[in-house]
């Protein structure tokens, strides 16, 4: 068990050196949600004035967890990138000749990949509070908030990493406008008790909105149990799903055990 | 005794462009003995990585059977890979990593402690000779620089089968001979080598015996010696720039031995009887006849005849290989993965 948590975090330890030496491979997955979030909070400031919309500093504050949703789901996008060159340069055949379970290539790389969305999180959270969106939940609230960005990050690498190794490297870049369509079909930057018709009813059932909604409580308001449970059990579920459907992947991809 | 290597009637199919079976490797059956350098040649495409993939497990076999030192590759593939090193073509390796990094993982990924690893990359690094570039990402190092770190990688845990794909390929000469003499050093501390190659003069250099393979089938097997000498006998390639005097001595010497297809460059050219070495009476005979000689060579049969013999063609030179690549169709498993 420890050699297999070694193998893990070594995995994970070299995504992470590999983003901290080439940094700029996540400004995309910065660029677009600050400047959505820029465009948003100017565009719909008055948002806030609905009879029902949450207490808030601003819109800004309100949407700052949806940015963060976006920019980490973006970075498990990366993650399955990463697996895609890995594959493409043949690194990857170097990985799964040597003698290690194959749930630890794939949980290295989910695992490194939830460990930058802290760090996402975190410069988000220092965004908020230098425009005056303070996280409410104290010190509590930004663990809580840093958590689930790990996990929401986690799950998207698995689903990436799962179709990296199944599919060329243009399939996952593939799933980029399909992660924003998904996060607008949540309730990441409306609040879901004013939506109505069907876009109430996709957000009702899209497990991003309860992941986002985990992230903002925190944020705009503090801790809220029920919410914080719902978002974890949501979140957590969906990376166990990925992560077994990427190791299954990996299995089928190499046929061999 | 069972050999290191056992391979039997194995086999891999891919999808052709029209969705056909395409054999890769077509029923090759071969042995490889403990202690042994074995040279598996062929050109481009003929079926050498296929074959080396599926042996180091990476690649699962469409029939038959093969088993590396002691395993079944199918039913026991794990322990297939703790026993064997593998370098595999093109030195993947992460540009953005350094040498001891790359080493250090590798070591982590066979179970070492972090302590043990870093000594353990150190080790390496020294052993081929990489000590002051170690601390360097990958992105800075010659292509032979990269080909002996990703041979240090195969080495972490001393494993008795070693598996080189094309160690050589794309070197400028010190590079390949540095390599060449680690091959040896390896093979002479017992370790089993299984090196595939496109170069006949590597085969023919490092190999103690070498399989011959081509459109996926062994056509040839043997030690170099046994494989030139089923060729038959040396030949004299003849060159004389003067049409006339070149029109006497294809006279002349067509009726003492039989005439061959000259290769391009050569005005004429003799097979020998088995066993003749010797170029003075020939010499001779050509000066009795007033005819002026430019050059003239002995040849001994190469690795390049025994292919001619079997397959029909020469073997391809690297020229040759590259333009075959780009008209070859792609080779494409039933996953899409496509394999060289």
């Amino acid at each position: 068990m420890i050699v297999f948590a070694r193998i893990v975090w070594a995995i994970a330890k070299r995504s992470i050196v590999r983003i901290a030496r080439r940094p700029q491979s996540l400004m995309p997955i910065f660029l677009v949600p600050t400047m959505f979030l820029a465009v948003t909070s100017g565009g719909a400031a008055r948002a806030v004035d609905l009879p029902g919309f949450p207490q808030v500093e601003s819109y800004f504050h309100f949407a700052v967890a949806g940015a963060i949703v976006q920019s980490t789901m973006l970075g498990g996008l990366m993650t399955g990138i990463s697996t895609s060159i890995d594959v493409d340069s043949g690194f990857f055949d170097r990985l799964i000749v040597a003698p290690v379970p194959r749930s630890a290539l794939v949980l290295g790389r989910v695992l490194g990949g939830g460990v930058v969305a802290v760090g996402q999180a975190l410069l988000y959270l220092a965004l908020a509070a230098a425009f005056g969106a303070p996280v409410r939940g104290g010190m509590a609230g930004v663990a809580v908030v840093m958590m689930l960005a790990s996990l929401c990050a986690a799950s998207l690498g698995g689903l990436a990493t799962a179709l990296a190794l199944r599919a060329q490297a243009q399939w996952v870049q593939g799933m980029f406008p399909i992660v924003f369509v998904v996060i607008f079909l949540s309730s990441a930057f409306f609040p879901r008790e004013l939506l109505t018709g069907p876009a109430a009813a996709i957000a009702r059932y899209n497990p991003i909105s309860y992941i986002a909604e985990g992230i903002r409580e925190p944020i705009i308001t503090g801790l809220n149990a029920t919410i914080e449970l719902k978002a974890f059990a949501v979140a957590a579920a969906l990376t166990l799903v990925t992560t077994l459907v990427a190791v299954w992947s990996l299995r089928v991809r190499l046929g061999t055990d | 005794m069972a050999g290191v290597i056992e391979v039997a009637a194995l086999q891999r199919m891919f999808k052709g462009p029209a969705g056909e079976p395409l054999p890769a490797v077509d029923g090759v059956s071969l042995r490889v003995e403990d202690g042994e350098v074995y040279g598996f040649l062929g050109p481009n495409g003929a079926g050498k990585t296929t074959l080396v993939r599926m042996l180091v497990t990476l690649l699962r076999p469409s029939g038959g059977t093969a088993t590396v030192a002691g395993h079944d590759i199918r039913r026991e593939p794990a322990a297939v890979r703790a026993a064997i090193g593998v370098t595999l073509q093109e030195a993947a390796l992460d540009p953005l990593m350094t040498g001891f990094e790359l080493l250090s993982l590798q070591a982590t990924l066979h179970g070492l402690r972090k302590e043990a690893a870093a000594d353990k990359a150190d080790d390496l690094l020294a052993r081929v000779d990489l000590t002051q570039a170690g601390a360097a990402r990958l992105g800075t190092y010659s292509g032979g620089m990269r080909r002996r770190l990703d041979l240090a990688m195969s080495l972490i845990h001393e494993p008795g089968v070693l598996f080189l794909d094309e160690p050589t390929t794309g070197l400028d000469p010190i590079s390949r001979k540095v390599l060449w003499d680690e091959v040896r050093r390896l093979n002479t501390a017992g370790t089993t080598v299984f090196l595939t190659t496109q170069y006949l003069e590597e085969a023919d250099a490092l190999a103690d015996r070498v399989g011959i393979i081509a459109a996926g089938k062994l056509v040839a097997e043997g030690t170099p010696a046994e494989l030139k000498t089923s060729v038959g006998a040396s030949r004299l390639e003849i060159t004389i720039h003067d049409l006339e005097t070149r029109a006497v001595a294809r006279d002349l010497l067509s009726r003492q031995r039989e005439l061959l297809d000259p290769p391009a460059g050569v005005s004429i050219c003799l097979q020998l009887e088995p066993g003749e070495t010797a170029l003075a009476p020939y010499v001779v005979a050509l000066d009795q006849a007033g005819v002026n000689v430019d050059r003239i060579d002995l040849v001994e049969p190469s690795l390049d005849d025994v292919f001619l013999l079997k397959t029909g063609h020469h073997f391809p030179s690297d020229s040759d290989s590259a333009e075959g690549d780009a008209a070859a169709p792609s080779e494409t498993d039933t996953t899409g993965t496509p394999h060289s």
